[in-house]
């Protein structure tokens, strides 16, 4: 059956490209393969069908009449100026890195879409290349991350259960963040009347993208480049004094600085930039007992905090 | 998408492609469209049995399925009206400058202007803008990166300053480096140790400096694909999760969840200890209860030192005051 649909919708493209004038539906039963043999309601249902299909892909299908001082019957073409991609053309190198971004996606939600346009740019002549060294990858495995892409591409409204069955979100999604290997959405939440970013993993049981298609405009960029800021890590604007034992915590040592403060025995003392308490708590506490807060009191608090918790547990040796 | 719509896309971008190449190799042409050779065979008919309206000889498009079957090259012609792709959809071009901006990343800085132009160019042939996106890896300095491109593209030896994982120690590893990849979020160099004389993976932000050795790498094939860091060795560990530390089921390879209770797979117990204590009150492990016994020891040790420093400067303080 889909070879028949497929050899019926390219002849289709073909005949309307072909076309110097609108053509008739009747002209067009009569010319292109697949349509003869049908009845008129059949034929009807048909053509409409295929004509969805094809202006799905993107296929700019025209309506209109050749003579407009008469009442023309509507008919149908395809400006080869409209379809066509216009001509453009990459370096050497630009190839280089599109080769590479050819391979983002590979295995995920978005990579039938990369493909596709990546089958166009190659057939209007560009060449592919990769040094196979660099290998970014975006993940994105969800089946919610393809159909919130088109829905923004379309300018759709989504609507999703956010973190159980029931918990309905109606959303004008205007853009996707990408931070550490999680997909975020951001957009105007229609229920909370309030710009919300949702986590796609958290979708539970799949996105709808809903009718119609331009239901909202897009806010500007900068607007989804602050959301993306904001999952970033506070700016730094204090200083923690942090003792550090031996060669441990590398990554506070690097963003600190030796102090002359005194520390305890075997320690060394760091000025340490931080942007939240919490943050540094979570290093401060995570690297413990290699790592010991001097000051200020409010981090020294938030991590004292985190290890009466763990210490006030009983070890499995002490268990009766 | 179904099949069929896939199909015709696709069509409309092979007929082009095989027309401005041809003689070219089915092996060829199925790559470059990321299809098997059985599917390209099965649109290569589709293709043979279309063309212009009439459907008497001339008007078909041709393809030399003799050629494609015998010796697997591909002649395609007579298709003067499909001579250019279909312009890209929004979502496509989205979909590929998102990709640029994952490549500009991880990249070294040599290739920033050839990923903003290629960009620039990919923003202009659609009919309207594709979707907003922000990407960001965790990476390591741009020094760093452009001294990995360099020392690959030189096939050198190099000597890493490589400030190592959960014990925190630095190391002066010998490698030759085969690929920068990312795994969730995070960029790593896959490379051969010489000192350990088998693949290890390096988190690149804790690269620190990368010195050449001026001696030629060797060719050691391909690193092993790793899907993340876990190995068959993890050990599950089942912790209980406070609704505030439910991040960390999204975060790290958990293998399951009930309730309020996670099941992480964990690799490194120096891993685990440093999770649980900076989780504090928010999470505690409740299956093996020993799992939990490395965080309840280094949370005593460090308590008591904080409260001998306590005691410490007190003392002194007090002894300036006198």
């Amino acid at each position: 059956m889909a070879p028949r649909k497929t050899e019926r919708q390219l002849n289709l493209v073909i005949c309307l490209l072909a076309a110097r004038r609108y053509l008739t539906r009747e002209k067009i039963r009569d010319s292109v393969e697949g349509y003869q043999g049908l009845s008129d309601v059949a034929f009807q249902r048909m053509f409409e069908r295929d004509k969805d299909d094809l202006r799905d892909l993107g296929i700019p299908i025209e309506t209109g009449s050749n003579d407009s001082y008469f009442d023309d019957e509507q008919g149908y073409r395809i400006l080869p100026g409209d379809f066509e991609l216009p001509p453009v053309e990459f370096s050497q190198e630009e190839q280089v890195v599109l080769g590479i971004a050819a391979h983002v996606f590979d295995g995920a939600g978005l990579a039938p879409r990369a493909s596709s346009a990546l089958g166009k740019l190659q057939a209007a002549g560009v060449e592919l290349s990769t040094t196979g060294f660099v290998q970014p990858r975006l993940g994105g495995d969800d089946e919610a991350v393809g159909v919130v892409w088109e829905a923004i591409a379309d300018r759709r409204r989504i609507r999703f259960d956010y973190r159980a069955p029931g918990l309905t979100r109606l959303v004008e999604a205007w853009g996707v963040l990408v931070r550490r290997g999680v997909w975020y959405v951001y957009g105007l939440d229609l229920g909370r009347e309030a710009p919300r970013m949702f986590r796609l993993s958290r979708m539970a049981g799949g996105v709808e993208s809903l009718e119609p298609a331009g239901a909202y405009e897009l806010p500007d960029r900068g607007v989804v480049e602050a959301a993306a800021a904001s999952l970033e890590p506070a700016a730094v604007t204090d200083t923690a004094f942090i003792a550090i034992r031996g060669t441990a915590a590398p990554a506070l040592r690097r963003r600190g600085s030796v102090v002359t403060i005194s520390a305890p025995d075997g320690y060394v003392a760091y000025a340490v930039p931080y942007g939240s308490v919490g943050e540094i708590a979570d290093q401060a506490a995570g690297a413990a007992p290699d790592v010991l807060v001097i000051g200020p009191d409010e981090v020294r608090d938030a991590t004292l905090d985190r290890l009466r918790a763990v210490a006030a547990r009983t070890l499995s040796t002490e268990l009766a | 998408m179904s099949t069929s719509a896939d199909q015709v896309a696709r069509l409309l971008a092979l007929i082009p492609y095989l027309q401005a190449r041809p003689g070219i190799t089915l092996a060829d042409a199925a790559a470059a469209f990321s299809i098997s050779q059985k599917q390209l065979m099965a649109d290569l008919w589709v293709a043979f049995m279309c063309g212009l309206p009439g459907g008497m000889p001339g008007d078909l498009i041709e393809v030399d399925m003799d050629a494609v079957e015998g010796e697997g090259v591909i002649r395609l012609s007579n298709a003067a009206v499909l001579s250019k792709p279909l312009r890209l959809a929004p979502h496509e071009v989205g979909t590929l400058r998102l990709a640029l901006q994952a490549v500009r990343e991880i990249a070294a800085p040599e290739s920033y202007a050839a990923i903003d132009s290629a960009s620039g160019k990919l923003a202009t042939i659609s009919w309207q803008d594709g979707p907003m996106a922000v990407v960001s890896i965790v990476t390591g300095a741009e020094s760093v990166r452009q001294a990995l491109v360099d020392a690959r593209e030189a096939h050198q030896r190099v000597r890493l300053t490589y400030e190592g994982g959960a014990r925190g120690d630095t190391t002066q590893p010998l490698v030759d480096p085969a690929a920068i990849v990312v795994r969730d979020g995070y960029a790593y160099l896959e490379a051969w140790s010489l000192d350990r004389d088998g693949w290890r993976s390096y988190r690149l932000d804790r690269i620190v400096a990368v010195d050449p050795t001026g001696v030629e790498g060797a060719d050691h094939g391909q690193p092993p694909l790793r899907d993340d860091w876990l190995s068959d060795a993890a050990a599950e560990v089942t912790l209980r999760v406070s609704e505030s530390a439910w991040w960390i089921t999204e975060n790290y390879p958990t293998s399951a969840t009930s309730g309020d209770l996670v099941t992480l797979r964990v690799v490194d117990p120096a891993w685990l200890r440093q999770l649980v204590l900076r989780l504090g009150a928010e999470a505690e492990v409740v299956a093996p209860r020993a799992a939990q016994d490395d965080a309840v020891l280094a949370a005593r040790e460090a308590l008591a030192r904080y409260e001998a420093w306590t005691t410490t400067r007190d003392v002194l303080a007090r002894e300036d005051s006198v």
